[in-house]
C-alpha cells in the first residue's frame, strides 16, 4: 500500500467519493493476497535429531494401551534400526515387535510410525535385549 | 486493550502442525500402491490399496482385516489414528498375503 500522490486531490467527485471509502478502508490495512508461509526456517529439532540418527537403533512406545494383530493384542513396543525420517514419521526396518509369547518376532516389513504418535523413544537401545513384559 | 492497527492474524504452524500435515502428505504421495494401516481401534489392522486422501482422512480400499465381513469395502480412515502404517515402497518388502496363520 503506498501513499496517495497529490494528483489526486484533483479528481473528480464521483473518484472522490470512492477515494472515501478508499481512505476508511486505509486505515486498517488489510492484506488481500494470497499468503504463502515457508515453514523451512521453523525449525524441528525433534527430526533433526533422528534424522541424526539414522541407521542406529531405537526403542519407541506409542501412545495407545495395546494393539492387535490378527488376534494376538501386544503393547506397542516397537525395536528397529531407523531407515528414514520425515516431518511425518520414522521408518523402521528392519522392526521387532515385543510380543509377550513370541518377544523377537519380526515383523516382515518396514513400519512407519508417526512422530505424534510416539509416547517415548531411547535410542541405541539393544533389540535382542529382553524386557519383561505383563 | 486497543486493537493495534499493525494486527495480523496470520499465525506460524507448530509443530504440532507441521507433523500432522507431513504425515498427511506421506498418504497423499501414496495413492495408488499398497498399505498395511495399525490403529488401536476395532478392527486394528487395514491391508488394501490407497484410493485417495480426503482432508486428513485415508480412503483405503480394503482387502484384508481381522474380520472377513469388513473386507472388500473402501474404508475411510483418520491418518491421526494410525499408529504404525506401511506404504509399499520400490526395493522394500511387500505386503504379505497376510491370513489367519500368521
Amino acid at each position: 500500500m503506498t501513499n496517495r500522490n497529490n494528483e489526486e486531490t484533483k479528481a473528480k467527485p464521483e473518484e472522490k467519493l470512492k477515494r472515501k471509502k478508499d481512505d476508511a478502508l486505509k486505515e486498517i490495512p488489510v492484506f488481500h493476497e494470497k499468503l504463502r508461509i515457508n515453514i523451512e526456517e521453523i525449525e524441528d529439532e525433534l527430526f533433526e535429531q533422528l534424522q541424526g540418527q539414522i541407521g542406529e537403533s531405537i526403542l519407541i512406545v506409542t501412545e495407545s494401551d495395546q494393539l492387535n494383530l490378527f488376534g494376538q493384542t501386544f503393547r506397542p513396543i516397537f525395536c528397529g534400526t531407523i531407515i528414514s525420517v520425515t516431518q511425518g514419521d520414522v521408518t523402521l526396518f528392519p522392526v521387532n515387535i515385543k510380543m509377550i509369547n513370541a518377544p523377537f518376532f519380526q515383523f516382515p516389513t518396514p513400519l512407519n510410525i508417526p512422530l505424534q504418535k510416539i509416547a517415548h523413544f531411547t535410542l541405541n537401545f539393544d533389540c535382542n535385549e529382553r524386557i519383561p513384559l505383563s | 486493550m486497543k486493537k493495534s492497527n499493525s494486527f495480523t492474524e496470520i499465525s506460524l504452524p507448530s509443530i504440532n502442525d507441521i507433523h500432522d500435515e507431513a504425515l498427511i502428505s506421506e498418504f497423499a504421495a501414496g495413492v495408488g500402491r499398497n498399505v498395511f494401516i495399525m490403529t488401536p481401534s476395532f478392527p486394528f489392522i487395514f491391508i488394501g490399496r490407497i484410493v485417495e486422501v480426503i482432508g486428513d482422512n485415508v480412503v483405503v480400499n480394503v482387502k484384508v482385516t481381522t474380520i472377513g465381513e469388513l473386507e472388500n469395502r473402501e474404508w475411510s480412515v483418520h491418518i491421526h489414528q494410525i499408529e504404525a502404517y506401511y506404504i509399499e515402497m520400490k526395493g522394500m518388502p511387500r505386503i504379505p498375503e497376510l491370513n489367519d496363520d500368521i
